[in-house]
C-alpha cells in the first residue's frame, strides 16, 4: 500500500473514532459516570460490601447468567445446524419465528409463560416456570436463544463443507468432526453471541423481577430497588460500580479469546449449501429441532394468541377489531393504530443509527492494531450491560444544558435505542470482516480497484449480510423497547409496548384481550420485518 | 537504454524482516510469456504478488517500458493476476465477475456488457452470463477468472498456478486455449507453475526459483540444454539425475561411473549431481550390465527404466520392447555425462 | 521503515479513542457535585421559606404561545381531548412526559431537583410525598380552586403540591364464587382463607404497599407483623406487580381475593364483554388505604406562570370530572359530578385508614424489609 492509500485509511479511522467517541461519550459515558460518582463515598461502600447479601446478589447474578448463556448457546447451535444444512418448507416461517421472543415486553413473555405452566400442569413441581430460578433460566434462554441462532448461523453456510468431509475420511465420527473441525471455525461467532448472551442476562431485569419470585435478586434489580423505590442513589451506584466491573472484566476476557480462536473461512470457495432432508435419520434430525422450535419458541406465543382471541363469547377477532377500528369511545385512548406507527418509525430510526455506528465501530474492531481493536471491543459493548436504570437517571441527570437539554426529546429514545444496539452489529459485523477472504480484495485491487472501490464492491455485498443480521437486532430491541428508555422522560407518543402497559395496567377482560391481541400484532410486525430484511441480505448480496 | 515490456531489476522482497526474495532480474518482451518453475514455498507467489504491488518491495525496481512501476498503487498498475482458487466474487453472476474491470475504468454499461460477451465467447463459456459463480464446475471458473482478468486489458497478466485443481487432460486443453488466447491478443503472461511440463507448453523463456532466489534463467531450449546446476534439473524434470560418489585418481577430483572415471570441471564445488539423459544412452551388445525394471511413460514417451550395477537406475530411450528383469547392455559417452554443481548461489 | 511509523499512528488513534470517551467522566468526576440529596433532618410538612408563585391576568395572556412538560408515570392515562381544550383556552401546549412507576418518577425528580425534566408533576402519592418535599422539589402554589378540594386531602398546608385525586386500595373479590367472601382484613387469616389470597410486593407495587400500609394501620406498629405472619401460614400468593396478580391469579380464579382499588369492580362492570348489570366483583371496606394523588410545579421551572395555569386546569371541575372514567380515580374537586357508573355502584361506606405522611418517609424501609424477611425469606 503505497503513502496516499495508508493517509486515507488512517483518516476514515481518525474519522470512526471520533463519531463513535463522541456519540459514546455524550450519550453514555458522561450520564452514567455522573450517577456513578454517587458511588464514590468510602462509608457507602463499606456498608454495601459488608452485608453478605450483595455477595449472595453477585454470586446469584453471576451464575445465572453463565448456566443461561450456556444453555442458549447450545440450543442456539442446535437451531442454526438445522437452519444450515437442510433446506424444508415452513423454514422461513420458524426462522422468523426464532427472534420473536427477543422482541416482546417482559410482561406479555411472563403472561406467556404462567399460562404455559398452567397448560404443562408445572406448577408446584420442581419444574415450575413460576417463582423459581429454573423459570428465570428458560425465559433467558427463550429470549436469547435468538442471539445465538442469527450469529452463528450466519457464518455457519460459509464453513467449507469439504473441511468437514475430508474429515470424515480420515476416520472423524460425525460427532467428532463437529467438535474438532465444524466448531473451532464457528468459535469466533460463538464467542460473539455467548457474550451477547451474557451482557443481557448478567443485567437481565424484566424477567427476574416478574418471573424470579421475589426471594430472586440479582444486581440489577438491587440497582432498580434502591435507586428508584428507596431513592437511595449511593448504594445503587456503588452496586453500579460492580456491575460494570465484572462486566468489562469479562468483556476483556471474552476479547482476548476471540482474537486467539480467528479462523479464517474462505468465503469464496464452496460453501455449505442446504439441502433437503432425504434419509430417515436425517429426517429424525430435523423433526426433532423443528418440533423443538415449534413447542419452546412457539407454544408460549400460541398460547398468547389463544388468549387474544378467546372472549367470553367463544373465540373470534373481537379484540383484533377493537385494535384496528378504533369504534368503541372508551377505547380511544389508547391510540393502538398510532401506536403501531410510531413503534415502527421509531425502531426504524434507532436501526439505521445503530447500523451507520455499527459499521463504523466494528472498523475500529477489526483495526490492524490490537490495542484500538481490544479497547473498542470492551468498550462498545459496555452499555448492553450497564443498568438501564443508571443510564436513564443519568441522562436526566446530565443533558440538562440549555444546548444540550435533549432529555425530553423525542429522538432520545431511539438514540439510547440505538446505543444498545451498536454493540450488536459491530460484533456481527467485525466477525463477518475478520473471516473474509483476502485474495478477493487483492484480485480487485488488480483489476482496477482503488481502495474505496475495494471497499465497496467486495466489502460490503458480503458484510452486508452480517450488517443486516445485525440492524435486525438493533430494530428488534428497538421495538420491544428496553432497558435504559423505560428510565427516562419520554414524551407520550403511545408506542405498541406502552399501549400493552397501559391496557394491562387497568381490569376489565376487554382491555386485556386486547392488549394480548396488539402483542400477537407486535409479534407478526416483528416477524415480517425480519422476513422482509433477511430476503433483502442475500439480494444484496446479487446486486451489481 | 531502452526495452519494451516487463523489467525487474534486483527486487528483494522482505516480509515482517524474513528476506523472502533477494536480488531477482529479469526481462520479458512484450507479447512473450515466461514460465517460473520453482518448488512450494520458493517464493513465486510473493514475486508475482510485489510485481502487481500487493506486497512492498524492499529494493530494485519494476519497470514497463522503462518507467518504474513503485509509485503507482495496485489498482493503477494495469496487471492482471489470476489466483490458484480463482477468487470469483461470490456474489455475483458470471457476467457481473468479468464486467468487474471494465466498471473500474468507468466504461458505460453497454459497452462493458459487449465486451463480456465477446469474452465470454473467447474462453467458450456462450451463454453463462446470468450463471452464478456458485454453480460452476474448477474448469468453468478458471475460465471465468480468465475472462475476468482479460476484460481491462492489462497489460501483463500473470497465473499463479491456476490449473493445480484440474486433472491432467482438462488442463492441457485450458493451457492451449489460454496460451492461443493470450498469443492472439498479445499479452505479455508470467505464468507460475511447478510443473516442467507445462511450462515448455507454453512458455517462450523460463525463470527458475528456490528459496527466494534465482537460479536460472533463459530460453527454455537453453536452459533445458545447459542447466546451470543441478537444482535447475530438478525444477526442469531432467532425467536421469543421481548423486555420484567422488574419487581422487591421479591426482585428478572426478567421479566413478559405470562407463568410467570422468573428471570435474574447475572450480571445485562441494556437492555435484549427474545427469544421463535418456536419448544418449544407446543399447548394445557392449557396455555396462543392465537390468530391465519397467516401461516409463513420460508424455507418451516410452522409456526403459534399469538398474545399473545394482546401486542406480537410469531412463533409456529406445524403441525396442524389453521385458522387466531382462538383462541388457547400455553404451555411453563420457562425454555424455554432465557433471552439474548442486547449488550455484 | 514504514512498520514504526504505523505503529505510533495507531497508538496516537488508540488515545485519542480513549481521551474522547473518558473525556466527559474526568469532567464529571472532578466538578463539584451539586448535592442534590442533601436530606435535611426536618418535618417534611413544615414551613418553606421559598417564594409562592402568583400569577395577574396580565401574565395569563403573556404566556399564550409557551409550551410546558407535563411529567407523569406510566399508567397514567390524558383523558381523550383534554390536554387540547387547555391549549385552546390558554394557548399553552402542554407535553406529555412518561417516566416509569412513581417511585421512580419521584427518584428522577429528587435527582433533578432545582433543574427539572419537566414544568408540572402529575401523581406523587401521599407515600412518597415527604420523600419529594424533604428533597425540595416542588415550587408552592396555591390554585383558586382550593376551597374546592376536598379538606381531607390537603396533606401539605402550604401547598408546595396540590391533591388532584384519590382512591383507595382494597381487597377485591369474586362476587358470584363459590368460596367464601370476605368481610374484613381480618378474614384473611382464617383457615377458611387458606389459598385464597393474592397480592403484591410493597416494595415493586403501589396497591401492594398499600395493603400492607393498611394493615399497619388497622393492626398497629406492634400489631402488623404477627398478622402477616399468620397470613404466610395461611398460603398467601405474593406477586411482584398488580398485573400479575389481578390477570394470573385473580383472573384465572386460582385466588378470589386480590389486593385492587375501590373502583376496580366499576372497570370490569364498564369492561365487561360482554356487558354485565352489575360489577362481578365486590370490595371489602375495613382495610381500604387512601391513596391521594398530588400536582405540582417543579422548582426551577421556566415557565411559573405557566404552570400554575395548568395546575388551574388540573384542579377544574371540567377536567376533575372527566379522571374517574380514564383513571378510575376520584375526583379531589368537592364540585366535580361524578359519571353515573359510578354515583350508581361506588360503595360509599368504605372508611379508609390514613397513615401520616411523614411516619411513612420515616419508616418505610424499616417496614418493607421487615415485610421481606417475614414473607420472603
Amino acid at each position: 500500500m503505497n503513502v496516499r492509500a495508508k493517509k486515507v485509511s488512517t483518516l476514515t479511522t481518525i474519522l470512526a473514532v471520533l463519531i463513535i467517541g463522541t456519540f459514546y461519550g455524550v450519550f453514555y459515558f458522561f450520564p452514567v459516570g455522573n450517577l456513578l460518582k454517587y458511588g464514590t463515598e468510602f462509608t457507602t461502600i463499606k456498608e454495601v460490601f459488608s452485608s453478605s447479601s450483595t455477595w449472595k446478589v453477585i454470586w446469584f447474578t453471576t451464575w445465572q447468567a453463565l448456566l443461561s448463556t450456556f444453555i442458549s448457546l447450545l440450543i442456539g447451535i442446535w437451531i442454526a445446524n438445522v437452519f444450515t444444512k437442510f433446506q424444508f418448507r415452513g423454514k422461513q416461517f420458524l426462522k422468523a419465528l426464532s427472534i420473536i421472543p427477543f422482541v416482546m415486553p417482559t410482561v406479555v413473555v411472563a403472561t406467556a409463560f404462567i399460562s404455559v405452566n398452567e397448560f404443562l400442569r408445572l406448577d408446584g413441581t420442581m419444574f415450575t416456570l413460576q417463582g423459581s430460578t429454573f423459570g428465570i433460566i428458560i425465559a433467558h434462554v427463550f429470549f436469547n436463544t435468538a442471539i445465538v441462532v442469527r450469529t452463528v448461523g450466519s457464518i455457519w453456510p460459509l464453513i467449507d463443507p469439504e473441511s468437514e468431509m475430508a474429515a470424515r475420511t480420515l476416520g472423524s465420527s460425525t460427532s467428532s468432526t463437529f467438535l474438532r473441525v465444524t466448531l473451532p471455525q464457528l468459535k469466533a461467532s460463538i464467542f460473539a453471541s455467548g457474550s451477547l448472551a451474557f451482557l443481557f442476562t448478567f443485567s437481565s431485569f424484566g424477567v427476574i423481577l416478574l418471573l424470579g419470585g421475589l426471594e430472586k435478586a440479582t444486581l440489577e434489580t438491587e440497582i432498580w430497588r434502591y435507586a428508584t423505590q428507596r431513592t437511595d442513589f449511593k448504594t445503587a451506584a456503588v452496586l453500579g460500580i460492580v456491575q460494570l466491573t465484572i462486566i468489562i472484566v469479562m468483556l476483556a476476557l471474552n476479547s482476548r479469546s476471540r482474537r486467539q480462536g480467528a479462523a479464517v473461512l474462505k468465503s469464496g470457495t464452496s460453501s455449505t449449501q442446504p439441502t433437503c432432508a432425504n434419509t430417515h435419520f436425517l429426517k429424525f434430525r430435523l423433526g426433532t429441532c423443528v418440533v423443538f422450535i415449534a413447542g419452546f419458541l412457539g407454544l408460549p406465543f400460541a398460547l398468547l394468541v389463544e388468549r387474544s382471541l378467546s372472549t367470553n363469547n367463544g373465540y373470534s377477532f373481537l379484540y383484533y377489531k377493537q385494535i384496528f377500528l378504533e369504534s368503541s369511545e372508551r377505547f380511544s385512548v389508547f391510540g393502538t393504530r398510532q401506536a403501531i406507527l410510531n413503534s415502527l418509525m421509531w425502531a426504524t430510526f434507532a436501526m439505521i443509527i445503530a447500523t451507520i455506528l455499527g459499521l463504523l465501530a466494528a472498523i475500529l474492531m477489526t483495526h490492524k492494531s490490537p490495542k484500538l481493536s481490544r479497547s473498542s471491543d470492551v468498550v462498545l459493548l459496555m452499555p448492553l450491560g450497564t443498568s438501564g436504570v443508571l443510564l436513564g437517571f443519568g441522562i436526566i441527570v446530565s443533558l440538562d444544558t440549555s444546548i444540550l437539554d435533549v432529555r425530553s426529546e423525542w429522538w432520545i429514545v431511539p438514540v439510547a435505542q440505538a446505543i444498545l444496539g451498536v454493540g450488536f452489529v459491530s460484533r456481527i459485523v467485525s466477525t463477518a470482516i475478520r473471516n473474509q477472504n483476502p485474495e478477493l480484495k487483492q484480485v480487485a485491487q488488480t483489476l482496477g480497484a482503488a481502495p474505496a472501490k475495494v471497499w465497496w464492491h467486495v466489502d460490503m455485498p458480503i458484510i452486508s449480510r452480517s450488517l443486516i443480521a445485525g440492524s435486525i437486532f438493533a430494530f428488534a430491541i428497538a421495538i420491544g423497547e428496553f432497558g435504559a428508555t423505560a428510565f427516562l422522560a419520554r414524551p407520550q407518543r403511545p408506542t405498541i409496548p406502552t399501549t400493552v402497559f397501559n391496557l394491562l395496567g387497568r381490569p376489565g377482560a376487554a382491555t386485556f384481550g386486547q392488549a394480548m391481541a396488539l402483542s400477537v400484532i407486535l409479534a407478526l410486525i416483528t416477524a415480517t420485518a425480519v422476513s422482509v430484511l433477511d430476503r433483502t441480505g442475500s439480494v444484496v448480496g446479487n446486486e451489481i | 537504454m531502452k526495452s519494451n515490456g516487463l523489467k525487474v531489476a534486483d527486487l528483494s522482497v522482505h516480509i515482517d524482516e524474513a528476506l523472502i526474495l533477494s536480488d531477482i532480474s529479469f526481462e520479458i518482451e512484450p507479447g512473450k510469456t515466461l514460465a517460473i518453475l520453482g518448488p512450494s514455498g520458493c517464493g513465486k507467489s510473493t514475486l508475482l504478488k510485489s510485481i502487481s504491488g500487493l506486497i512492498p518491495t524492499s529494493s530494485g525496481d519494476i519497470l514497463w517500458n522503462s518507467r518504474s512501476l513503485l509509485s503507482s498503487p495496485v489498482h493503477k498498475r494495469g496487471i492482471g493476476l489470476m489466483f490458484q482458487n480463482h477468487a470469483l466474487f461470490p456474489h455475483k453472476t458470471v457476467q457481473e465477475n468479468i464486467r468487474f474491470g471494465l466498471e473500474m475504468k468507468k466504461i458505460p454499461k453497454s459497452q462493458a456488457d459487449k465486451a463480456v460477451m465477446k469474452l465470454l465467447d473467447l474462453v467458450g463459456l456462450r451463454g453463462y452470463a446470468s450463471r452464478s459463480v456458485q454453480t460452476l464446475s474448477g474448469g468453468e471458473s478458471q475460465r471465468v477468472a480468465l475472462a475476468r482478468a482479460l476484460a481491462p486489458e492489462p497489460k501483463l497478466i500473470m497465473l499463479d498456478e491456476p490449473f493445480n485443481a484440474l486433472d491432467r487432460s482438462l488442463r492441457r486443453r485450458l493451457i492451449e486455449e489460454i496460451y492461443g488466447i493470450l498469443m492472439s491478443l498479445g499479452i505479455t503472461a508470467i505464468h507460475v507453475t511447478h510443473d516442467s511440463e507445462e511450462a515448455s507448453q507454453i512458455a517462450d523463456s523460463v525463470l527458475l526459483m528456490n528459496n527466494g532466489n534465482l537460479i536460472d534463467h533463459g530460453k527454455f531450449h537453453d536452459v533445458i540444454k545447459s542447466p546451470k546446476n543441478a537444482i535447475s534439473a530438478e525444477l526442469l524434470g531432467l532425467q536421469t539425475l543421481w548423486k555420484p560418489i567422488l574419487e581422487r585418481r591421479n591426482g585428478l577430483y572426478g567421479i566413478n561411473s559405470p562407463w568410467g572415471f570422468k573428471e570435474l570441471p574447475e572450480p571445485i564445488a562441494s556437492s555435484y549431481k549427474v545427469l544421463v539423459r535418456p536419448e544418449k544412452i544407446k543399447v548394445g551388445l557392449n557396455g555396462v550390465e543392465a537390468v530391465v525394471l519397467n516401461n516409463v511413460y513420460v508424455s507418451g514417451q516410452k522409456l526403459v527404466k534399469c538398474l545399473v550395477s545394482d546401486s542406480f537406475s537410469v531412463h533409456v530411450k529406445t524403441d525396442e520392447e524389453f521385458n522387466p528383469g531382462q538383462r541388457i547392455k547400455l553404451q555411453l559417452n563420457l562425454s555424455d555425462i554432465e557433471i552439474l554443481v548442486e547449488h550455484t548461489v | 521503515m514504514p512498520a514504526e511509523e504505523i505503529m505510533k499512528v495507531q497508538a496516537k488513534l488508540v488515545s485519542v479513542f480513549i481521551a474522547v470517551m473518558l473525556l466527559p467522566l474526568l469532567v464529571v468526576a472532578c466538578s463539584n457535585s451539586d448535592d442534590n440529596n442533601n436530606v435535611a433532618k426536618r418535618d417534611c410538612l413544615t414551613a418553606e421559606d421559598s417564594v409562592t408563585i402568583t400569577t395577574t391576568s396580565e401574565d395569563s395572556k403573556a404566556v399564550s404561545g409557551e409550551s410546558i412538560d407535563l411529567v407523569v408515570y406510566d399508567a397514567f392515562l390524558a383523558p381523550p381531548g383534554a390536554f387540547e381544550k387547555f391549549t385552546e383556552e390558554t394557548g399553552i401546549a402542554v407535553n406529555i412526559l412518561t417516566t416509569a412507576d412513581t417511585g421512580t418518577m419521584v427518584s428522577q425528580a429528587v435527582l433533578t431537583s432545582g433543574d427539572p425534566i419537566g414544568d408540572v408533576m402529575f401523581g406523587v402519592d401521599n407515600t412518597f410525598l415527604c420523600r419529594a418535599l424533604l428533597n425540595n422539589v416542588f415550587s408552592p402554589y396555591r390554585p383558586s380552586t382550593w376551597d374546592q378540594l376536598e379538606e381531607s386531602l390537603k396533606l401539605d398546608p402550604f401547598a408546595r403540591v396540590t391533591p388532584v385525586d384519590f382512591g383507595d386500595i382494597c381487597l377485591n373479590y369474586w362476587i358470584d364464587d363459590t368460596r367464601n367472601q370476605p368481610t374484613s382484613i381480618k378474614d384473611l387469616t382464617d383457615t377458611e382463607y387458606a389459598g385464597s389470597f393474592v397480592t403484591q410486593n410493597p416494595e415493586t407495587s403501589a396497591p401492594g404497599m398499600g395493603f400492607l400500609l393498611a394493615s399497619i394501620a388497622v393492626f398497629g406498629e406492634d400489631g402488623w407483623e404477627q398478622y402477616w405472619k399468620d397470613l404466610r401460614n395461611n398460603d398467601i400468593e405474593i406477586r411482584s406487580g398488580w398485573t400479575e396478580a389481578y390477570y394470573e391469579d385473580f383472573y384465572s380464579k386460582e385466588r378470589n381475593i386480590v389486593t385492587s382499588y375501590a373502583t376496580s369492580p366499576i372497570a370490569e362492570y364498564i369492561f365487561s364483554d360482554p356487558p354485565l348489570s352489575k360489577p362481578p366483583t365486590g370490595v371489602v371496606g375495613d382495610s381500604c388505604f387512601r391513596s391521594i394523588e398530588f400536582v405540582g410545579i417543579l422548582r426551577g421551572t421556566d415557565s411559573p406562570v405557566a404552570s400554575a395555569m395548568l395546575i388551574e386546569f388540573l384542579t377544574s371541575t371540567y377536567f376533575q370530572e372527566l379522571i374517574p372514567e380514564t383513571n378510575f380515580v376520584l375526583p379531589a374537586n368537592k364540585k366535580a359530578e361524578l359519571p353515573e357508573t359510578f354515583k350508581k355502584f361506588l360503595k360509599t361506606d368504605l372508611e379508609p385508614v390514613m397513615i401520616a405522611p411523614e411516619l411513612i418517609e420515616l419508616k418505610r424501609n424499616e417496614w418493607t424489609e421487615s415485610w421481606t424477611q417475614i414473607v420472603l425469606r
